[in-house]
């Protein structure tokens, strides 16, 4: 499909009839429209939408929105701006052109859809009136939307028609799109509509046979339990739906927190810093605590202290009694030692070793020494100083004291240390502060705080998931049960018979049907990868460090490197996401197979010369025919960098203007084709 | 071109899927039926199209037993 011709009338900020012309099929392939912001450049783009689908699709969307009076009141008065009034009537006509796949015929199409006010001066979308219509080939069609969906779905629009905006949402949000975009081009709404019906069918059928059933008799209570348990399975395949559908919108949300969390990367750490050294600043805090609560035990201590000196001079006086004490007691046990001897020397009668017998005269003295002995002990028993109880109490207590003031300086120093830590630790967190604003530290700990509940909320929806497939299987299994006792009870006739049948064969399509739809999936999965990996290719500036586009099952879309390892996406920059997106969409756009205008507005925005120079390169081999929608800015960049081939390629290029005073838009050529 | 390459691939898979789970390929091709979003898109009505369906899945067991 290619544009002709676009007609409008009083279309958003154009006033009067506008046309612009694009020729028939030739090798100049691309038209550019130009203007600066405010011109009506976009309505251009839109212009071609609305005429197409009545409506301008967001990108994802799979619903189906034709052609409504609200939208088409949107494009009249929402875009209205300055005093004069609205004008109440407008059109935008395409003329297209279809190469026919069986024949080499071009068959031709007029697309036109108009509002007409339905009442004097509408004043809302009720009072006032939408047509559309499309002639092929010279014939006024009956079915306009349904020919609009053979040519270009859609659904499938989006990957045709898109705006920067778009590109640059998407490229932030891949998972949510990109598992829509693939299912559009899996035409899954057919399939999923088409396992609908047949689920529908199944239970009829199943429902007619179960009235057969009865008709048999004895198998009531066999048909109540395989009820129950047909309930049972549903609600529980409904809460694996539900438990599955929580999981991916939390995934979905997970991941938005780690792109927040990625673009606050310098932030994160700085955060995991502070966090650290608000540890150990506590840690001190402790450990001071504790050192005063020794000092607490120390002042307690304090009064002893100042008695220590007295006491000290108490001690020594008892101390030098005690030594004078002690040595009366040694001298008293060596007289004692003595005496002994001399008591044992007096019972001798003779020598122990020579037998020489001991005469009276010996045995005399030494008689007299034991009584001297005996004499000298006496004495200095009787001289003896007495025991002071209190000496050992003060030497203790002393010794006590003593040995706390050496915990003082401990103390001292343990105190002079916390604190020099302390200071150290203060000067950090303070460092750290002034590098990250109160408001970011509160961000970065919310978005922390958000993960965490976040992965908490998908390991709980996961078990409970695993509980309730567990669950299924056995619910299953039961009603399976049910059944085959139920085939061997009651009458077969052929009504029963035939309906068994159909059942069997209804369950069989819908088993056939998920299959399908996974591998299919699964294949157009692959293709779109590879469709997209060979555009990245060509785009990237980076094409001998990065491999390509990986689209995994989750339909996450990542880079690969040289080494096929994923290249994380914190790791890419702006611009770079921003080719990884158009990549896939223009892989999306080339695995839907259907051939269509490629129409971009304004997307350059954010590329730099490298990725804008590449782009501009491929751009016209990407589509039989290229409308580039661009700011003035953006023209002026395409000017300096696009290569001699891409002007060659310039079939037209159009102005748009805004006209003031009376605010409104005006398009003009502006014919600068090859320069 | 490629419209008839997509093609290919979903009646190839389409063969597979019936070969597989032993149903006539024109049955699968039917409840498949690229038309069916049409149909609902020209007000179709739902009930008409499921009794269409049952009628099909009707003829391929009554086919099926002969």
């Amino acid at each position: 499909m290619r544009i002709r011709r676009l007609e409008l009338k009083n279309f958003g900020p154009y006033r009067g009839e506008f046309k612009l012309d694009f020729g028939s099929k030739d090798e100049k392939n691309l038209w550019i429209i130009w203007g600066q912001n405010g011109s009506g450049k976009t309505h251009i783009f839109k212009a071609i939408k609305w005429c197409l689908y009545g409506c301008d699709p967001p990108p994802g969307s799979q619903k189906m929105r034709y052609g409504t009076e609200r939208d088409a009141w949107e494009f009249i008065y929402g875009t209205h701006v300055g005093d004069r009034p609205p004008e109440p009537y407008m059109h935008v006509t395409l003329y297209l052109e279809v190469d026919s796949t069986d024949s080499k015929k071009t068959q031709q199409y007029i697309v036109k859809r108009s509002v007409f006010p339905s009442s004097q001066n509408p004043t809302n979308y009720t009072q006032i009136s939408c047509d559309f219509e499309v002639i092929k080939d010279g014939r006024r069609s009956d079915v306009p939307i349904e020919e609009i969906e053979s040519l270009l779905p859609i659904a499938a629009s989006q990957f045709f028609m898109f705006h920067g905006e778009e590109i640059r949402e998407m490229s932030q949000k891949h998972t949510e799109q990109t598992g829509k975009a693939i299912e559009l081009i899996i035409d899954a709404e057919t399939f999923r509509q088409g396992k609908e019906d047949l689920v529908s069918v199944a239970q009829d059928v199943e429902n007619d046979l179960d009235d057969e059933r009865r008709k048999s008799g004895g198998i009531d209570d066999l048909l109540d339990l395989k009820k129950k348990l047909q309930e049972k399975i549903q609600s529980l395949e409904s809460e694996c739906l539900l438990c599955k559908t929580e999981i991916a919108e939390k995934k979905g949300q997970l991941e938005s927190v780690d792109m927040e969390l990625a673009k606050n990367e310098a932030s994160r750490i700085v955060k995991e810093g502070l966090d650290l050294w608000t540890q150990r600043l506590r840690s001190n805090e402790e450990e001071r605590k504790k050192i005063l609560g020794r000092r607490e035990n120390l002042i307690n201590d304090l009064p002893s202290k100042l008695l220590l000196l007295e006491l000290e001079r108490v001690l020594n006086e008892k101390e030098e009694r005690q030594k004078k004490r002690e040595a009366q007691w040694k001298e008293i046990s060596e007289l004692k030692g003595a005496l002994q001897l001399t008591i044992g020397a007096e019972k001798l009668k003779q020598c122990p070793i020579c037998r020489t017998i001991i005469a009276d005269r010996e045995r005399a003295h030494i008689e007299n020494e034991r009584k001297a002995v005996e004499g000298k002990i006496t004495k200095l028993e009787a001289a003896i100083e007495e025991e002071d109880p209190t000496y050992y109490e003060i030497r203790d207590t002393v010794s006590k004291i003593r040995g706390s003031s050496l915990d003082f300086e401990q103390f001292k120093k343990d105190l002079a240390e916390n604190a020099l830590a302390h200071d150290e630790i203060e000067s950090n967190i303070t460092k750290l502060k002034e590098q990250l604003s109160d408001s970011k530290i509160r961000e970065v700990q919310s978005l922390m705080a958000e993960r965490d509940r976040l992965l908490t909320d998908i390991g709980r929806a996961q078990e409970r998931l695993g509980n309730f497939i567990a669950d299924l299987e056995e619910q299953k299994k039961r009603r399976d049960g049910a059944l085959k006792m139920m085939e061997g009870k009651g009458m077969h006739d052929n009504v029963r018979r035939n309906l068994e049948k159909q059942y069997d064969l209804a369950t069989r399509c819908l088993g056939a049907f998920e299959d399908l739809l996974g591998r299919l999936s699964e294949v157009r999965r692959s293709a779109i990868e590879g469709y997209s990996s060979r555009i990245f290719g060509r785009l990237t500036n980076k094409s001998e460090e990065y491999e390509g586009i990986e689209i995994d099952e989750q339909y996450n879309v990542s880079v690969t490197d040289k080494h096929k390892n994923i290249v994380k996406r914190t790791k890419l920059s702006t611009g770079e996401k921003e080719v990884v997106a158009l990549s896939f969409i223009l892989g999306l756009k080339t695995g839907s197979e259907k051939l269509a205008p490629l129409v971009l507005d304004t997307f350059f925005t954010n590329l730099d010369g490298t990725h804008t120079e590449n782009i501009v390169k491929a751009l016209p081999t990407f589509a039989d025919q290229v409308i580039l929608i661009l700011t003035d800015s953006e023209y002026n960049t395409l000017k300096t960098i696009a290569p001699n081939s891409f002007f060659d390629r310039i079939a037209l290029v159009w102005n748009t203007v805004r006209i003031q005073p009376e605010e409104r838009s005006e398009i003009k050529i502006w014919k600068e084709t090859g320069d | 071109m490629g419209h008839d390459r997509k093609k290919e691939t979903l009646e190839d898979l389409l063969r597979e899927a019936a070969s597989k789970f032993n149903i006539p390929y024109d049955l699968l091709r039917e409840i498949q039926l690229e038309e069916r979003l049409h149909l609902y898109l020209a007000h179709t009505s739902k009930q008409s199209v499921r009794r269409r369906l049952r009628e099909v899945i009707q003829e391929a067991s009554r086919d099926e037993n002969t």
